[in-house]
């Protein structure tokens, strides 16, 4: 049976053009059973009602006579009837397996090999007649679609839950390393007191760092499951982004940036500051990451059209390149310029931050140049609840 | 020994340094791929112990290169990676490395001892 080639559902494109029964099977049966009969049927009425002397020809003449062989005498008659109905028998078989048998084989066949692994592609339905065996044939056909499409589903799911359990089991090893191997330094008495002070000092960066892994990996899964949820209020944004902005001026500094919050008079704004403050906090991390030595981050808040205020983002950083535009945002998503920067990120914070301002009824919009250099991310906030 | 540290991790970078130096080798550290490719051939270490994941260029690209460097090629490696699927230390193994250790399964006290054990 030939095969389509490629690992896909069924082919039901001839199961779905052509639905319902055109001719059904007990006609087709009847038609055959007087295709079978008739001939032998109608030499005998012939011969009871052919009228003497039509056509210039008697039947009786044509078919009076008798036929021996081997001492048996047959009439030549009841010889002709025999072979009649003998011929009208073999056209009956024949009809009857292209109608009933040939489809059914078919069908068991298509079964057969669509129940094997489809490595070499997916056997191509066969073409049955418009009858109750092609409506058989088509409704199992529906079902192994069916049937495929969600174990495809499964295994996509399957395979998104194994990438994610293994970015989080990498993200998690480098913290452990760090603190497994502070603590065999600071327990082992050969170690100079200057090498135990520097690394005590140094102690919060992998707990920091596991906290945030951590808080990661939770805040995508209760996405994942619908669980990621909000607590709306009105709320003066202004001091959430300054404290974090103080909270990241280190960080900047040890990286050789500089971090600044630019903002006016702005309305409260109805959010989630959590939460918000969680979508900045990793939008500030990428800008300070990907901001080569000597590059500047701005924070800014401006008042905005329809009761909205305009949470911006944006650094001299070494920029996304356009085609990468449209996947930043997807779970594991790692841009070429992200990974030759910082090549130990999870791939799930710009995925969060999506998720967050989309749950505050905006979207996150970036602009960027790997030519110039510079990105800006930037959302609304509303100043009041949805009406 | 020259001992080459390639480790973009700066707290890693510098427990690692601290244990080999206190243990009487001489020690340098690189802390991204490009740096880590310079360093060998301009230093020439008896030892690199390679990080995968680096900045600029990972370590099998830094393998890559220096493998065809006959100046380097013969240099011992050991991978010093949080990579441990078997399909990243197959891929390490093409290159010839020496040892392939975990960072989060093993202390810089045990690599110290694995590498004096080699005495190469």
């Amino acid at each position: 049976m030939a095969r389509s080639g490629n690992a896909q559902p069924p082919n039901t494109e001839t199961t779905t053009e052509k639905d319902g029964v055109l001719v059904p099977l007990q006609l087709k049966l009847l038609l055959i059973l007087i295709v079978t009969a008739l001939p032998p049927v109608a030499l005998l009425v012939a011969e009871k009602f052919w009228p003497a002397g039509t056509l210039g020809v008697s039947l009786e003449r044509v078919l009076g006579g008798t036929i021996s062989a081997g001492g048996i005498t047959v009439s030549f008659y009841l010889v002709l009837v025999g072979c009649i109905a003998v011929l009208g028998i073999g056209i009956g078989f024949i009809l009857g397996d292209g109608v009933f048998v040939t489809p059914v084989k078919a069908l068991a066949r298509w079964l057969s090999e669509t129940n094997e692994p489809h490595d070499s592609g997916v056997p191509i339905f066969p073409k049955l007649h418009r009858d109750e065996i092609g409506a058989l044939g088509r409704g199992v056909s529906a079902m192994a679609a069916r049937g495929l499409q969600v174990g495809e589903q499964d295994k996509t799911v399957t395979n998104e839950k194994s990438t994610f359990l293994m970015v989080a089991a990498h993200q998690l090893r480098t913290p452990i390393s760090e603190l497994t191997w502070s603590i065999e330094e600071l327990l082992d008495p050969s170690t100079s007191e200057e090498t135990k002070q520097k690394i005590i000092q140094n102690l919060s960066k992998p707990l920091k760092r596991t906290q945030l892994v951590i808080g990661h990996i939770l805040a995508t899964a209760s996405i994942e499951e619908g669980r990621f949820g909000y607590v709306f209020e009105q709320v003066d944004i202004v001091p959430v982004i300054e404290k974090l902005v103080n909270d990241f001026a280190l960080v900047a500094e040890e990286h050789g940036n500089s971090i600044v919050f630019e903002h006016g008079p702005v309305p409260l704004v109805y959010a989630d500051a959590e939460r918000i403050s969680l979508a900045l906090f990793d939008l500030i991390t990428n800008a300070i990451d990907y901001t080569p030595r000597g590059g500047r981050i701005t924070v800014s808040l401006k008042p905005a059209s329809n009761d909205r205020v305009e949470v911006i983002v944006a650094d001299t950083g070494i920029g996304i390149p356009e085609k990468e535009l449209p996947f930043i945002f997807t779970k594991f998503h790692r841009g070429e310029n992200a990974l030759h920067m910082r090549p130990n990120g999870s791939g799930l914070g710009l995925y969060l931050v999506k998720n967050i301002i989309n749950g505050h009824g905006s979207e996150v919009f970036v602009d960027s140049s790997e030519t110039i250099g510079g990105t800006r991310f930037s959302f609304f906030l509303n100043t009041k609840p949805p009406a | 020994m020259k001992v080459l540290v390639a480790e973009d991790d700066s707290l890693l970078s510098s427990i690692l340094i601290n244990r080999f130096q206190s243990s009487g080798f001489d020690v340098m550290g690189s802390f991204d791929g490009d740096e880590t490719v310079d360093k060998i051939k301009s230093w020439k270490p008896g030892l690199i112990l390679l990080d995968i994941l680096m900045p600029k260029k990972d370590g099998f690209a830094v393998l890559e290169e220096i493998k065809k460097d006959p100046a380097c090629a013969n240099i011992p490696v050991i991978v010093l990676s949080n990579l441990g699927e078997e399909n990243d230390r197959q891929r390490a193994s093409k290159f010839g490395v020496i040892d392939y250790l975990v960072k989060a399964n093993t202390t810089p006290k045990s690599i110290v001892e694995k590498v004096q054990a080699m005495k190469l």
